[in-house]
């Protein structure tokens, strides 16, 4: 992989375009120290000649006993030397194989036919994509190539690397562009999709870089060769592995992989919504990006980090992942998110707000792919494979706290129906539609609730079958509301369900203090976002309002924090180091409350065992 | 033992500490251990707990307790990565145990020696199985920050 920045050496570039040299291909004997096989250099001495002019073929061998010459040229040659082409009035391609008693060996050359006026210059760009093998692990022994979709090609002057040309390749890799005769060029392969004003919509930006290197794009040069007619540059991007599973070189297919499984999940988008305007979104990935370590960031420019540490994990070939995030920035920049992110696991007990985000994150990858498995290569040699189903789980402790549920709820509101409990088949456009109007303006936190609740009036001839499907769910379907008010489920070895429900406590502005229970009962990796950890409450302003709002710990020296909240929108807050105590103006409208306790430390710490806060609103 | 489990081993085995101080160690209590954070993928639903048990210098090999505690029960494999940057060997297996407990402490013994010039990251990764699901977590424990 060559960083834009760096200069192109036009020497180098001629020789790499004219020259290939292969290992042989022939085995040793039997017994002792096998013969090597030999290899080949055949170069010319310019890519491109005018018509009727001749250039200098050179050539050299080792391991090698005689040569053959085919191609443009043919009979016997010695082991090295040079001579003239003659003169070229078309394009011509120069092969010569050397036979040694390790094998043979072959090279090519090509030399173009340069003309004054424009040429056409085409080709096809594909990139290595290294499949999963049936059981474990990835399958670099039937890495393939694939076409790299609507990437950014630029065609560029290998003596000035001046761009001439610039362009986007189609749903088949293949692109096209008219360019200046008797010019010696190469093809950049850009990791990034562009689609811009003044073509109509949608538009999108996506680039995959290297930050931390200064790289805001990866890109890919190919051969250098002679702007002559007719001929066709392909460009096919390596993966940089071997089949041993030891990376050989740079990892050059990566973004590139990456930028695909992006492009699918985006026609996914399109397919319901074609005038989609996607935000500039960049990509983070490199060797150097520890494992484990994958995740959206909406703060700023949108940002998606991927790992690329060999051994441990690599995502570039794992298009759930990586949609996984891609869903993430969806739901962020056209839909809303409330969740506060954070390490989970299987059948976790999450804050609600997790456990939508993150379950909506890995259905909507399954949507993308047309397929519900999961995968995600991982450990020594990249070895192993995680791999769940969004279409059947085995959790355990189902509800509206388990990201589980969330996930198998989306993909079957999006899947055929006949399943068990699964009558429900309406693909992605009423999702989509939920996601983009009510969800984003949700008065409540963005959860099951408001999504369920919206999609259900939405699709009022299937609610029978979307409550069926919620209720094996074990969440109450009958009288759902975008807080859950009617819900009636607590994880199993609940303390006291007023541990965990309601889920919204309803307060009233002057109507007494209100006490809640946070536990992290629920929270045995401290990670702040599991269920209860935060409470909610609810309540109405009227008319424009100042109120006072406290909250204050049972327990003494704790640290509370509240947030008010409108519409996804914070409208006041109290982040002290202790308890809270604070004045707002509040406009009309319905309002939301995280209220939770730090601990003795601050927040990034979660309270040891319970907490009960109280809390009041009062007219100021 | 499967083939899988006598590769791991193995690996592990390679990364064998080259200086072993041979200090006899305590299991240290489960409450006095730190927990390890894990990444923000979907992971395996485990805690790792681990106290390092001496100095951390380069070359030095460094005790290093460690805890597993699942959070629910299924197959449990831990496995340490080659990542150049620390050399480990287990003195006690198992690596996998085909049945494991909810909230039950899976303990390890480990030898940790960092190689380079920093103290470096000591990295577990832990997978679970349920069924035919299968959950990973990547735990990173800096050597370096947690000398005690």
């Amino acid at each position: 992989m060559r960083r834009n920045a760096t200069p192109w050496n036009a020497a180098d570039g001629v020789l790499a375009a004219c020259a290939l040299i292969l290992a042989g291909c022939g085995g040793g004997g039997s017994g002792g120290t096998p013969a090597p096989p030999p290899s080949v250099t055949l170069t010319a001495a310019v890519g491109s000649v005018t018509s009727g002019a001749a250039t200098t073929l050179t050539w050299s061998s080792t391991h090698a006993t005689s040569c053959t010459a085919s191609g443009a040229w043919s009979g016997t040659r010695a082991t090295a030397g040079s001579e003239s082409t003659g003169a070229l009035t078309s394009a011509a391609t120069f092969t010569l194989t050397c036979t040694g008693s390790g094998g043979s060996g072959t090279a090519s050359a090509t030399v173009g036919i340069t003309t004054a006026g424009p040429v056409s210059v085409q080709g096809v760009i594909t990139y290595a994509r290294v499949p999963y093998l049936t059981g474990n692990g990835l399958d670099y022994v039937n890495s393939r190539q694939e076409p790299a979709r609507g990437i950014t090609v630029e065609v560029v002057n290998a003596a000035t690397q001046v761009v001439l040309a610039t362009t986007t390749t189609d749903a088949t890799g293949a692109w096209s562009v008219s360019v200046t005769g008797s010019t010696n060029l190469f093809v950049r392969s850009k990791a990034e999709m562009v689609r811009a004003a003044p073509a109509p919509l949608p538009h999108w930006r996506v680039r995959v870089g290297d930050p931390q290197a200064a790289l805001l794009t990866y890109a890919h040069d190919g051969p250098v060769f002679g702007s002559g007619a007719g001929t066709v540059h392909d460009v096919a991007i390596p993966s940089g592995w071997d089949v041993s599973r030891v990376p050989v070189g740079t990892r050059a297919s990566a973004p590139f992989a990456i930028l695909d499984s992006l492009w699918r999940a985006m026609q996914l988008v399109l397919s319901v919504a074609p005038d989609t305007d996607f935000p500039a979104l960049d990509v983070d990935w490199s060797t150097a990006n520890p494992g484990g370590d994958t995740f959206y960031s909406g703060g700023g420019q949108p940002k998606i980090v991927l790992c690329g540490e060999a051994n441990v994990d690599t995502d570039e070939f794992d298009p759930s992942t990586i949609i996984h995030e891609f869903g993430h920035y969806i739901e962020d920049k056209f839909s809303r998110s409330d969740s506060i992110g954070g390490p989970h696991g299987f059948d976790d007990l999450l804050d609600p707000r997790v456990a939508f985000g993150e379950g909506f994150g890995y259905a909507f990858a399954a949507m993308a792919l047309n397929d519900p498995v999961m995968r995600d290569a991982f450990g020594n040699q990249q070895g192993q494979t995680a791999r769940f189903s969004v279409d059947a789980s085995n959790a355990q402790r189902r509800g509206w706290f388990n990201e589980s549920s969330a996930q198998e709820l989306l993909w079957d509101f999006f899947d055929p129906a006949g399943e068990a409990n699964d009558n429900v088949a309406l693909g992605f456009a009423p999702l989509w539609a939920v996601l983009t109007a009510e969800q984003r303006t949700t008065a409540a936190f963005t959860t099951l609730f408001s999504f369920v609740t919206k999609l259900k009036e939405r699709a009022p001839g299937v609610q029978p079958a979307i409550d069926a499907r919620v209720a094996a769910e074990q969440i109450t379907a009958a009288g759902m509301d975008i807080h859950g008010t009617n819900e009636t489920h607590v994880p199993p070895n609940t303390a006291q369900v007023s541990d965990v429900l309601p889920v919204y406590t309803p307060i009233a502005i002057g109507g007494g203090p209100v006490t809640l229970r946070t536990t992290d009962a629920f929270d045995p990796g401290a990670n702040g976002n599991a269920l209860s950890v935060s409470r909610f409450l609810r309540f109405a302003v009227p008319g424009t309002q100042n109120v006072r709002i406290t909250a204050a710990a049972a327990l003494p020296n704790h640290d509370v924090d509240i947030y008010v909240v409108r519409n996804g929108v914070i409208a006041a807050q109290g982040t002290t180091p202790t308890d809270e105590d604070f004045t707002a103006a509040l406009p009309a409208g319905d309002y939301v409350i995280d209220v939770h306790d730090c601990g003795l430390a601050g927040c990034g710490n979660v309270a040891t065992g319970a907490s009960d806060i109280t809390v009041t609103i009062a007219p100021n | 033992m499967s083939l899988r489990r006598a590769l791991t081993v193995l690996a592990a085995l390679a990364f064998v500490a080259c200086t072993h101080t041979g200090v006899a160690t305590e299991v240290p209590d489960l409450q006095d251990m730190r927990l390890a954070p894990a990444g923000e993928k979907i992971g395996a639903p485990v805690e790792v707990r681990y106290a390092i048990q001496g100095t951390v210098a380069r070359g030095t090999s460094t005790p290093v307790a460690l805890a597993i505690v699942p959070r629910a029960p299924g197959r449990l494999q831990v496995e340490f990565p080659a990542t150049g940057n620390v050399a480990v060997s287990v003195d006690k297996a198992p690596l996998v145990v085909e049945k494991a407990a909810a909230s039950v402490a899976y303990r390890y013994a480990l030898h940790a020696t960092p190689q380079g010039a920093d103290s470096g990251m000591l990295k577990v990764i832990v997978t679970m199985e349920f069924g035919d699901a299968r959950y990973f977590s990547v735990f990173n424990i800096p050597l370096g920050a947690a000398t005690e």
